[in-house]
């Protein structure tokens, strides 16, 4: 008979492009986001484990509400990371739809369909003027609605995602603008600030132990030294801002799945040794 | 040199809840339904494995016709369990869109959308399900037989197309009786779930082949049952324990097959 194999631990992330986008994309095959750096890190451990990442750029946590049940359900994840309210902080005004046409990566090239591209950019980039003006001169965080509802909503989302085996779950901190989203969104970072409250508050009021809050930035702080940004485009992370979060999110993942006796692997104490799928 | 290692035989589950629900859900991350049970069993075997469990509450035949080619045929499942037939067992008249509607899992939270759930919806969906639970306590269980039949056509349709690509293992679960909450506000649920299996056992008769089989989830329980331990207390989906007892003699079934048909030196 075979040597018996381990099961999977299995994670889920979910969220909008903070999670798969990568300041600056098209980089080498290393440049991992997060989920797949994860995967490494727990692979170097010892331990086999199916990262999936569902995360769309632009999504908001409301279409998480409708998109859960397909994703999660069936496949019972034992740790689910939700990386949402990013999306919801960045335009103060402009609608998510007109965003995601004006940014589609499914646009297909054609006589018609081209020139009116290069037509939408320019009035994509007139309306993004606007807002900007707009952001500097209104109180940026009046729309005070949105991170109630976002909230409320990541709420019902955990509540929902705990009724499949009470998985682990992270919900991460926002990393403040970085200095292209700052001088493009002038309000972002105090919105940002206003949504960081909001997801601890979906922490506190879940109220479970396996509902916890990632201190992204306490993560990052190492690679945020003097005017380093870890999101130089602004809103996504470097590959090493990614590689960091991935270490720190394996660590928690096992520590919680060796408490819940999924696992009985630990990770390598030498952090030379962590993620041997991604040489240096 | 890199060690030269399996390729992970391939496991596909569909249907409804009987294959994703937990009675009762919330618990512990180590209540595990059964397909995750299979992928663990085989593992335990040193045999890589890898499980797809698609099943969608609710979900019934006529659904994974539809969705069969998107979820089965890029994939090739070595193995595809169908799990199906309690859905259709369950209301005598009341539409599966309305109780996907009434039970949602995935309304937003908000004013106006939890007013309505509570004051509209619920009451409604209440007074429909005393008014059925009435009516079918006095419509003979005969008045099933055509949606009994039309499942049966709708079951074979879909066993055919499966064994289309290189005749997978494909697995037919029995489904059991029901618990005492479902039997009071189903009354002639018993009969239904009778009329669903025997015709799970037609389709198999009809497709005479080897490689399609009735998985029987009674035999694979019985240790448990006279135990006096209730399988399925929330009225229609099994406990871990039960879960548990059909993943184990699931696996065994596929590893048996996979021996003869998908060696692992293969």
């Amino acid at each position: 008979m075979s040597e018996p194999l381990p099961l999977p631990l299995r994670v889920l992330v979910k969220g909008a492009s903070t999670v798969h986008t990568v300041s600056w994309m098209g980089g080498p095959r290393r440049d991992f986001a997060y989920p797949r750096a994860t995967e490494a890190q727990l692979y170097a451990a010892g331990v086999p484990a199916e990262v999936r990442c569902t995360a769309m750029a632009s999504q908001r946590v409301k279409t998480a509400l409708k998109n859960w049940e397909v994703e999660t359900f069936s496949w019972s994840p034992d740790v689910v990371v939700l990386n949402y309210g990013h999306f919801e902080t960045v335009h103060f005004l402009l609608p998510q739809r007109l965003e995601r046409h004006a940014h589609s990566m499914a646009d297909r090239p054609g006589p018609i369909r081209t020139p009116y591209r290069i037509v939408l950019r320019k009035f994509w980039k007139l309306l993004a003027r606007i807002q900007q003006q707009l952001d500097r001169r209104l109180p940026s965080t009046m729309l005070r609605n949105r991170p109630r509802r976002v909230e409320n909503d990541l709420v019902r989302l955990i509540e929902r995602i705990q009724m499949i085996g009470s998985p682990l779950v992270l919900v991460m901190e926002l990393t403040p603008p970085g200095a292209p989203f700052r001088n493009w969104f002038p309000g972002m970072g105090e919105r940002m600030e206003v949504m960081n409250q909001a997801l601890r508050e979906v922490v506190r009021r879940t109220d479970k132990p396996n509902v916890r809050f990632f201190e992204t930035n306490t993560v990052l702080a190492p690679l945020m030294q003097g005017d380093e940004e870890v999101n130089p485009d602004g809103g996504h992370y470097t590959p090493e801002a990614h590689r960091a979060i991935a270490e720190r999110l394996a660590e928690e993942i096992l520590e919680f799945a060796r408490q819940e006796g999924l696992t009985k692997a630990e990770l390598p104490d030498d952090p030379a040794h962590r993620i041997t799928a991604v040489p240096d | 040199m890199a060690v030269a290692r399996h390729a992970p035989l391939r496991v596909l589950v569909k249907g409804s809840s009987p294959a994703n629900w937990v009675s009762f859900m919330g618990g512990a991350p180590t209540d595990f339904t059964y397909p995750r049970v299979v992928e663990r069993e085989l593992l335990l075997t040193g045999r890589p494995v890898m499980v797809r469990n698609l099943a969608a509450t609710s979900e019934r035949v006529k659904t994974g016709i539809k969705n069969w080619e998107r979820q089965v045929f890029a994939w090739s499942p070595d193995v595809v369990v169908l799990n199906y037939g309690l859905f259709e067992a369950v209301h005598l008249f009341l539409p599966q869109p309305l109780e996907r509607h009434v039970n949602s899992l995935r309304g937003r939270p908000g004013a106006v959308r939890d007013t309505y759930r509570r004051f509209a919806l619920r009451p409604t969906w209440k007074t429909l399900a005393v008014a059925q639970q009435k009516a079918d306590a006095r419509v003979p269980a005969a008045v099933f037989k055509r949606r009994a039949a039309r499942f049966a056509d709708d079951l074979e349709r879909l066993v055919r197309r499966i064994r289309f690509i290189s005749s997978p293992l494909v697995l037919l679960p029995e489904i059991p009786g029901p618990g005492e909450r479902w039997a009071t506000w189903f009354p002639h649920i018993g009969e239904r779930i009778t009329m669903v299996n025997d015709a799970m056992a037609e389709v198999v008769s009809r497709v005479d082949s080897d490689t399609v089989r009735l998985f029987d989830t009674g035999a694979a329980l019985a240790p448990l049952v006279a135990t006096g331990h209730d399988i399925v207390p929330d009225g229609g989906h099994y406990t871990p324990e039960a879960h548990d007892a059909i993943g184990r003699a699931m696996a065994r079934e596929i590893a048996t097959w996979c021996d003869e048909h998908v060696p692992l030196s293969g």
